[in-house]
């Protein structure tokens, strides 16, 4: 990053002030969800929507975390991209285990058709992790179905995850148009800081002048949001 | 969630790990119950567990186990990196055995260890069952395919490798990427450029990608086309600035260029990345002794210590070593600065006394290194004794009189003032002994500079600036820096020489200068202790013809 000392202080305070911010929220209604329940002997019992809440607070948790931790590397130049050969459905196999508790509670059906022969240069960590943040924000603003697909495309290939939710608003795909372009993290939400992590690991892959990029809209066919990674 | 497709697509599923064995690593008590519990509920047949690194090497020595699940952070001992190194430098594993390291890690500088020790598999943290039994199945699935390429790589059946990969590779299976990978290691060992530049360029004609950028920087380094290797190695390097080995072998092909400040500088990018490969950093510690830079040598001397401390890799030179870089660094320090280094130095070398307390040798180059630590601070009453002691050592253990011994105490000798003992210490060392090039180097280098690191710098600095001034013909400036030079390093055969060629120069073919011709003499007398073997012997020889012809 070519940026000196201060102004890397200062883009990094952006970054933390929003994570910490939404972290700190999802303790909060993991706290309040704890302290609902029964504190004597006779066994926790948690109802739907605070078995919901919990999973899908700790979830989140768990992504802001890594995510923090993964843009505090990327400003100080020191993220590790380790590319090697990723089968796509390999990865997105794991990611689905991961999640499976998260999304049989939230009562998502997720499909997915992908050659497995399919396979793209990447960190497979890295990737994890982006499609950690477009599985978990599918599950929650989803209707009840998630559709993973697959596209090689000339130089490389493109990962799609979309919903039947009712799709970004448009003030999110005004964000974050914003964001790639002017790279201004002031004042962002942790899930824009999101996208916008996506978007940077994107664009550390590259092969012969091509970038790697990532898209956001509503144009998907099942009507919801729609997700886009392009891996040269 | 549709779980039939996962069941669909999955690879190869396996019926049974029954007969498998595993070992779990991990410091905690409750992640190894943990892991455990995941392995009993995938259907492992054996599980042992263990808490540290020794542990673990224990462990292989009495077993030989299918699945080693090691956690990087493995307590005060061996880390997992280092136990895996362990492993494989004692043959402990098998060939068709998988060693997978989990890490809640993701620094660079672990990322990078980690994956320089490519073990077969790296598992973040958190993880879930689910997903370790995947992992482990797939490895598995993995092993039958590609069993047969393992074990004629491991046998070193090259031509068999190239025959399977090939046949891989054709039949477009899934695991074509690893096979061309493989099929360029067995290139280089076959020695098949055609082929491997074939497949590279094949490779690179479609897309950008590091392991065919760097295929060819290997084969134009086994060739020793330094040329070739700098100038791919630096593409690679800008192209792929996380590919380390890129790195390592652009420094190497300065270093045989003799571009040692280069080789430095691409080093330190290098150590910048990926620091925890102790032999990355002891390269640091003789290209920096190289370039007269202290600093950098007490910094990388430090650094490959502390990676090797409890492991196979230690040894009692890495201390002595220290000693003796610490010590000549501190004669560039004042106060105490000066005092601080040179007790860290004394510091060395009593640990090394103390992990091998029943060592002669060890005892005797003790006293040896001591001596000449207190030599370079002055302490000319502790320099003898400590050399006496060293001397009494020798009579009393024969036996430990080796050769290194041997060439340690012509430098003590050296120090305290007795040159000339020391030159024939080392004269009957050489005739009545076969010494390898290292031994012969370490006396050679030492009576061509026997001065410190710092001190060897600034000559070799100044040097340089002779050379331009010389190569810009202007003598008079280059027989200046010389002369300043050879004030620092008065015995350096290379910089009596340049000095003779430029005096030469100057006086021209015809007129001869009585004064330059003596000062010419002198620098021939300087360098006089070089002998045969020594790599600018037919120079000197050379020059000494022309300089009694010019009487």
């Amino acid at each position: 990053m070519g940026m000196n000392d201060v102004e890397t202080k200062n883009e990094f305070y952006h970054v933390m002030d929003a994570s910490i911010q939404d972290m700190k929220n999802s303790l909060n209604l993991l706290q309040h969800t704890l302290e609902k329940m029964p504190t004597d002997d006779k066994g926790i019992s948690l109802d739907e929507v605070e078995a919901k809440t919990l999973h899908y607070e700790v979830t989140r948790l768990q992504n802001s975390t890594e995510q923090l931790y993964s843009l505090y590397l990327l400003e100080n130049d020191k993220l590790s991209l380790q590319l090697k050969e990723v089968y796509i459905l390999e990865l997105i196999e794991e990611r689905m285990i991961s999640h499976a508790a998260l999304l049989s509670r939230f009562n998502v059906q997720v499909d997915f058709d992908i050659d497995e022969q399919i396979y793209v240069y990447s960190d497979p960590a890295m990737l994890s992790q982006v499609l950690d943040i477009a599985l978990v924000n599918a599950a929650r603003y989803t209707n009840n179905r998630i559709y993973i697909k697959v596209s090689p495309v000339e130089n490389g290939a493109i990962i799609t995850v979309e919903d039947n939710g009712q799709g970004y608003p448009d003030f999110v795909l005004e964000d974050f148009s914003n964001v790639i372009n002017e790279k201004e993290l002031a004042n962002l939400t942790n899930q824009m800081l999101a996208w916008y992590f996506c978007h940077s690991i994107a664009h550390m892959h590259h092969s012969k002048k091509v970038k790697g990029w990532v898209k956001l809209d509503n144009d998907g066919q099942l009507g919801g949001s729609r997700f886009q990674i392009f891996i040269p | 969630m549709n779980k039939d497709a996962i069941k669909k697509t999955s690879a190869q599923a396996f019926t049974s790990y029954a007969n498998y064995s595993a070992l779990v690593a991990d410091e905690f008590e409750n992640s190894r119950k943990s892991v455990k519990q995941m392995l009993t509920t995938i259907g492992i047949g054996q599980i042992d567990q263990t808490a540290t690194g020794k542990g673990v090497i224990d462990a292989c020595r009495a077993k030989k186990y299918d699945l080693i699940l090691c956690d990087f952070r493995l307590g005060t001992g061996k880390n997992g990196l280092q136990v895996l190194d362990e492993l494989r430098q004692l043959d402990l594993i098998k060939p068709s055995a998988f060693f997978v390291i989990i890490s809640a890690e993701t620094s660079r500088d672990i990322v990078f260890g980690i994956l320089e020790s490519s073990p077969d598999d790296y598992l973040g943290k958190p993880f879930t069952e689910g997903v370790l039994s995947k992992r482990i199945e797939r490895l598995f699935a993995q092993n039958v395919e590609l069993e047969d390429i393992k074990k004629a790589i491991s046998n070193k059946q090259y031509e068999t490798v190239v025959t399977l990969c090939s046949a891989h590779i054709q039949h477009e299976g899934r695991y074509s990427p690893w096979c061309k990978r493989t099929l360029i290691d067995a290139y280089l060992e076959l020695k098949s450029w055609e082929k491997l530049t074939e497949l590279c360029e094949e490779t690179l004609a479609v897309r950008d990608i590091d392991w065919a950028l760097l295929g060819l920087v290997r084969m134009h380094v086994v060739k020793e086309d330094w040329n070739k290797a700098i100038k791919s190695a630096q593409t690679l390097v800008q192209k792929f600035p996380q590919c380390i080995q890129a790195y390592d072998l652009l420094a190497l092909s300065f270093e045989k260029k003799g571009m040692h400040t280069q080789a430095q500088e691409v080093l330190e990018s290098a150590l910048k990345i990926s620091p925890l490969r102790h032999e990355r950093q002891q390269k640091m510690v003789d290209i920096s002794l190289e370039n007269g830079d202290s600093q950098s040598a007490v910094k990388a001397s430090q650094q490959t210590l502390k990676l090797v401390t409890n492991t196979i890799n230690e040894s009692p030179e890495q201390y002595f070593q220290l000693a003796e870089i610490l010590s000549e660094a501190a004669t560039e320090l004042t106060g105490s600065d000066k005092k601080r280094m040179a007790a860290e130095a004394l510091a060395a070398l009593t640990k090394v006394s103390k992990k091998y307390t029943n060592d002669h040798e060890i005892r005797i180059k003790k006293a040896l290194s001591e001596s000449r630590i207190y030599a370079r601070q002055g302490q000319t009453k502790l320099r003898d004794d400590t050399l006496a002691s060293a001397k009494k050592l020798i009579e009393q253990s024969p036996e430990a009189n080796t050769i290194d011994v041997r060439i340690q105490l012509g430098k003590s000798l050296y120090l305290a003032g007795r040159e000339e003992e020391a030159k024939q210490e080392w004269k009957e060392l050489a005739a009545n002994n076969t010494l390898t090039s290292d031994q012969s180097k370490a006396m050679s280098d030492f009576l061509d500079e026997p001065i410190p690191i710092g001190a060897r710098g600034k000559a070799k600095a100044i040097n340089g600036s002779g050379l331009a001034a010389y190569a810009q013909n202007d003598f008079d400036q280059a027989i200046e820096l010389f002369e300043e030079a050879i004030k620092i390093s008065p015995h350096h055969p290379g910089l009596n020489m340049n000095y003779i060629q430029a005096a030469l120069k100057k006086m021209g073919k015809k007129t001869t200068d009585g004064f330059l011709l003596a000062e010419c003499k002198q620098a021939l007398t300087r360098a006089g202790h070089i002998t045969s073997t020594h790599k600018q012997y037919s120079r000197y020889i050379k020059l000494k013809k022309l300089i009694s012809k010019s009487e």
